[in-house]
């Protein structure tokens, strides 16, 4: 399963409601919480929903992202496209 | 005919008996879709009522319940967080650690995760009410009440924080907080206690259920999109 191509299926629906200069960009480099980032808390509220669904469409489970690891850690993973993705991966891989 | 699709979408929890249960009729009776849940069956029969027999204190059960309700509704319109348990009267000095645990874990933890799921739903529709229900207990201090009274506090704080969270979305939260009426839950306190505390509110008799019905039908008028982090205490708490 590509990981990545599910999050950017999830930006663009996800920019399907954001003015132009609000929308996320697509790739790992990309913030997508934090400082500088564009999108507020609501934002990122939206965006975990719609990938949650769409991972559990592809794999049948229900993968909760914003667990309780995901607040512990130091380094969120909400920061970037990037570090979003390896976390995914590490809770499929569970 | 009951069709969803048209309807506004009512989540009430704790609505087998007392407030929840009157509200939920009332709401099916108006002709919105009322989605109720409790730890009990409901033997309240309309077409426009579904019933979820859950432990509100049990997450996945509760994530269960909101699994099923976005797969065959897609949303949820007003959220009213009515369920709760009042321990017995009993000083906080010897509270037991696990009835610190449980009711919370039923007024406080409940109703951030029910919250929690029907701000994902609301988010997507950019619309949504939510009331939580607070109790005039915050206001008087009462001997004995302290476990119930500090989840009624914790409920205030949650509520005024999240409707500053959702409120670009066009998500108002609210406090409603009843005064004393006469329901199972209020049977079980002692009485000349309840009356004494009632004597401090600004209307000393008990309250009645359509007092709550006309306060949530003015928290969820499109008019009152504005009104959002506040708590109406009825009875003049």
């Amino acid at each position: 399963m590509n990981v990545l191509e599910i999050i950017y299926e999830g930006i663009d629906d996800l920019n399907q409601d954001l003015e132009p200069g609000e929308q996320l960009e697509k790739n790992e480099e990309a913030t997508i919480f934090g400082p500088d980032s564009k999108l507020d808390s609501m934002g990122l509220v939206n965006l975990i929903t719609i990938i949650e669904e769409k991972l559990e469409k592809k794999t049948g489970r229900f993968i909760s992202i914003a667990d309780e690891r995901a607040m512990s850690m130091e380094a969120s993973p909400f920061k970037t496209i990037g570090t979003l993705k390896n976390y995914i991966t590490d809770l499929i891989n569970e | 005919m009951s069709n969803p699709a048209n309807q506004k979408i009512f989540l009430i929890t704790g609505s087998s008996k007392g407030i929840g249960r009157f509200i939920a009729e009332y709401y099916a009776k108006l002709d919105y879709f009322v989605i109720g849940c409790s730890r009990s069956k409901s033997d309240f029969n309309h077409p426009n009522y579904l019933h979820f027999e859950i432990d509100i204190s049990n997450e996945s059960d509760v994530m269960g319940m909101f699994r099923e309700i976005k797969t065959r509704y897609k949303r949820i319109d007003v959220l009213i967080n009515n369920a709760a348990i009042n321990p017995a009267i009993i000083s906080a000095a010897i509270l037991p650690s696990v009835t610190i645990e449980n009711v919370f874990k039923t007024n406080v933890f409940a109703t951030m995760v029910f919250c929690r799921e029907a701000v994902k739903l609301m988010l997507r529709n950019k619309s949504g009410r939510i009331i939580n229900f607070g109790s005039m207990a915050t206001r008087h201090e009462v001997p004995g009440e302290a476990l119930y009274t500090a989840t009624k506090s914790a409920i205030i704080g949650y509520t005024r924080v999240l409707a500053k969270e959702v409120a670009r979305s066009n998500i108002t939260v609210n406090i409603l907080a009843p005064s004393a009426i006469k329901t199972a839950l209020s049977a079980k306190i002692n009485q000349e206690a309840l009356q004494e505390v009632l004597s401090r509110n600004a209307i000393h008799e008990y309250g009645n259920f359509e007092d709550v019905s006309n306060a949530v039908d003015f928290l969820i008028k499109d008019e009152s999109h504005s009104i959002t982090g506040q708590i109406i205490y009825l009875g003049g708490a």
